[in-house]
């Protein structure tokens, strides 16, 4: 007898007519597969999702001059060449000025992306670029009129201004834009606040990279942000690792269940097969050739079902989809397919102990 | 004769129960130890965002405003102090005083150091003092409040004279833990070195007793920092409490949003005025509601998959029994009889499962959470009735659309063994 495997149109007849018992396999291997995709697309876009959220926090980093006084003219833009195109860089200058009432406050100069900077900051009405923190606002009893601010003897009309709300000491200052407060004081930035994205290894590098850079300059840490996001991105894809693990293995017993069942509702055709003359080996064969092709075609449906579960997970979890990433089909496919093949093992053992002729005496 | 009937299909067919009650219970594990860890998750994340300090800032209803540039302080808004210490514990006295995880005074001025001219700032505080309240103690202070701030060697004790330096101010002046320094001409011990990535760095942290004898101010303080537990800010968050009264006012003081906690906090300490700090208030918030959310539908997406492998695995073990079924019409069983017995099977399996799952899954929750967390996550007593109310579904679902199926097939084709 020829130890040929079986052609194929035998091993897509025996899927075809035994759909029933086909389902409940692919439909295991299906779900197993857009989970472990979801979940994947899910963990790979995770950081970025978490650094959004962080953004809201603000600048991660402060620099100054080492002798505390004004940064170089060019400082801004030295460090504007040397951070990357997610990061964030904004100058600063501040002078205490005088109100009317005798009253002394802090006025200070930032550039224009101030705002994108602190994006916590509540501001109500106003022009852009000139703000009156609350407590400044309530200290110099404003009303929304024209206030004149003194400076080394040198006046400015503040008109059109904004409420600043922050919880912090920026609600005890006024904000103008740099270019106005230069021409007005002529005081030199003294402060750069940036935002650095990445985990705390990269934010610590991109430090000592301005460092060396700039030796007349202090660069100093502000909070624990970085650490905190590292922190919750690593417990929340723990988290994503362990339940993929989890619904994996549950799902894959699954499979395997439904495959046994699959063996033992056709062991009568498996005795026929062996009572014609086929081999345990070829028997096993077809069981792995349908195996391997419905785990195939449970691994593409699975990575197409997978990409629209973790995009509906991302709007629905942050407000934003997860894009899809191709690569993870790279070892979903295999992966599916090996754990197709894995589920065989306790129907391959089943296989081994049909005794064709007592199955087809009817014992 | 049914229950002997129930009995006997157990007694008989262990091998069978065994495998039903195994697929059961994983399945119901995996659901309970997701949803337990979905529960929990919450405050696992409020523990890690609890280093971002603060989100509440209570300071004096004053005119005076502070002069701050770059972190030095050129005058201080209330130069001595113009909120009681003693008004601290009302803070506690709060609707939402079990919101309130922590709270930490400040008296800040400047301080001669080392016996000389040369004044640095002065941080008077409490490190982890234990206030009296209703319930008993409540531990206030820089160790609860600002728990990203790290000490090398020890905070100072709050009924004690020592010290502690911030990091630049100690690298500047070349002091250690374990060094005696001259503080307004009083000798005190420095028992720790202060790192907090602020300006804080390059003050010293006193008692805020001390603080108060150094700055000839007894009884005040200038500021206090609360933490609290906060939800999400929204729309009706941001209302003014000035414009809204009634039902209206009611529904708003009852929802633990910052604005709200504060407003109630600024009733409680006479003379101040409270609000979010909003970079950490707006953050926290919207983190926990965004990873709390995304880890509740990972769970579903477990307890789905759960429920799934559970009712497939249920209908493959009611289809093996085809012939049994068969054997039973054929014997004059009605529908409602097979029914009953299945069912009968199915509810037994499903309270043993859901029990097993429930004890199995919480087990794995905690096991989960050690591992990713390092604390455990609490036990949710009410996921039990949950894991058998679901285990009793899925038996349900995956039994009772087996044994129609089977029930519709010609007994005597089933006993022939030509059924497919």
């Amino acid at each position: 007898m020829s130890r040929r495997p079986f052609p194929r149109k035998i091993v897509f007849g025996a899927l075809l007519r035994g759909r029933s018992r086909v389902i409940p396999v692919f439909a295991a291997l299906s779900l197993a597969a857009a989970l472990s995709t979801a979940l994947f697309n899910l963990y790979a876009d995770l950081d970025a999702k978490l650094h959004r959220e962080f953004r809201v926090f603000g600048p991660n980093l402060s620099l100054v001059a080492k002798n505390g006084g004004a940064l170089r003219a060019d400082t801004q833009q030295r460090v504007s060449a040397l951070l990357g195109p997610e990061d964030l860089a904004v100058s600063s200058a501040f002078a205490v000025a005088l109100a009317p009432d005798g009253t002394r406050v802090v006025v200070a100069g930032a550039a224009p992306r101030l705002l994108e900077l602190n994006p916590s900051w509540k501001v109500e009405g106003g022009t852009p670029g000139v703000l009156v923190g609350h407590k400044a606002w309530d200290a110099l009893h404003l009303n929304g009129g024209d206030i004149r601010l003194v400076f080394r003897g040198r006046e400015f009309v503040l008109s059109g201004y904004g409420r600043l709300t922050t919880g912090g000491p920026e609600d005890e200052r006024i904000y103008l834009s740099l270019a106005s407060f230069r021409e007005w004081t002529s005081e030199p930035v003294s402060v750069i606040d940036m935002r650095i994205s990445g985990k705390a290894g990269q934010v610590a590098a991109q430090m000592a990279k301005l460092q060396a850079a700039m030796p007349a300059v202090q660069i100093t840490p502000l909070r624990q942000v970085t650490e905190t996001q590292t922190a919750v991105f690593e417990k929340s894809s723990a988290m994503l690792g362990w339940a993929s693990a989890m619904i994996v293995t549950v799902l894959l017993l699954c499979a395997g269940a439904a495959l046994s069942s699959s063996v033992l509702d056709r062991r009568r055709d498996f005795a026929v097969m062996r009572a014609l003359g086929a081999s345990l080996s070829q028997v096993r064969l077809l069981l792995m050739r349908e195996t391997i092709f419905v785990s195939a075609l449970a691994a593409v449906t699975g990575f197409i079902l997978g990409c629209l579960l973790a995009a509906w997970i991302g709007e629905a979890s942050f407000g934003t989809s997860v894009r899809p990433r191709l690569i993870a089909l790279q070892w979903i496919f295999p992966a599916t397919i090996l754990a197709g093949m894995l589920s065989t093992l306790w129907p391959q053992m089943l296989l081994a102990r049909i005794q064709p002729a007592v199955l087809l005496k009817g014992e | 004769m049914f229950f002997r009937l129930i009995a006997q299909s157990f007694l008989r067919q262990k091998r069978r129960k065994l495998f039903a009650l195994v697929s059961l219970a994983l399945g119901m594990s995996v659901a309970t130890g997701m949803l337990t860890i979905a529960a929990g998750a919450g405050d696992k994340v409020h523990a890690q965002l609890a280093t971002l300090g603060p989100n509440i800032l209570v300071t004096p209803v004053e005119d005076s405003l502070t002069l701050e540039v770059g972190g030095v302080r050129i005058k201080p808004a209330a130069e001595n102090g113009g909120l009681r210490e003693s008004e601290l514990p009302n803070i506690k006295k709060t609707f939402w005083s079990h919101n309130i995880l922590g709270f930490t005074p400040v008296l800040e001025g400047p301080v001669r150091i080392g016996g000389s001219a040369t004044q640095v700032g002065l941080y008077g505080t409490y490190f982890a003092k234990n206030i009296p309240t209703e319930s008993g103690g409540f531990n206030a202070g820089l160790v609860q409040t600002f728990p990203g701030w790290k000490v090398e060697g020890v905070w100072p004790k709050d009924d004690s004279h020592d010290v502690a330096l911030g990091s630049r101010l100690a690298a500047r002046l070349k002091f250690r833990a374990g060094d005696l320094i001259y503080l307004a001409d009083k000798e005190t011990r420095v028992t720790g070195i202060v790192t907090t990535n602020g300006p804080e760095d390059d003050t010293v942290f006193a008692p805020l007793a001390l603080a108060q004898q150094i700055l000839n101010s007894p009884g005040a303080m200038q500021k206090v920092y609360v933490r609290a537990l906060i939800k999400p800010e929204d729309d009706f968050a941001r209302r003014d409490p000035a414009s809204m009264s009634g039902p209206v006012l009611e529904r708003w003081m009852c929802s633990p949003y910052a604005n709200t906690i504060a407003y109630q906090v600024a009733q409680a300490i006479s003379g101040s005025r409270a609000e979010q700090i909003r970079a950490a208030a707006q953050s926290e918030s919207a983190l926990l509601d965004r990873v709390g959310g995304l880890m509740l539908l990972v769970a579903l997406a477990a307890l789905a998959a759960a429920a799934f492998s559970v009712a497939s695995a249920m209908r493959a073990l009611v289809l093996e029994r085809t012939r049994e079924i068969g054997l039973m019409r054929s014997l004059g069983a009605g529908p409602v009889v097979i029914v009953s017995v299945f069912a009968a099977e199915g509810i037994v399996m499903a309270l043993l499962g859901g029990a097993l799952g429930f004890a199995i899954g919480s087990y794995m929750a905690l096991r989960m959470s050690l591992t990713v967390f390092a604390s455990p996550v609490p036990l949710q007593p009410m996921f039990a009735p949950i894991s058998l109310a679901l285990a009793l579904l899925v038996v349900a679902l995956g039994s009772l659309g087996a044994v129609r199926s089977a029930m519709v097939l010609d007994p005597t084709v089933v006993l022939r063994g030509d059924a497919a």
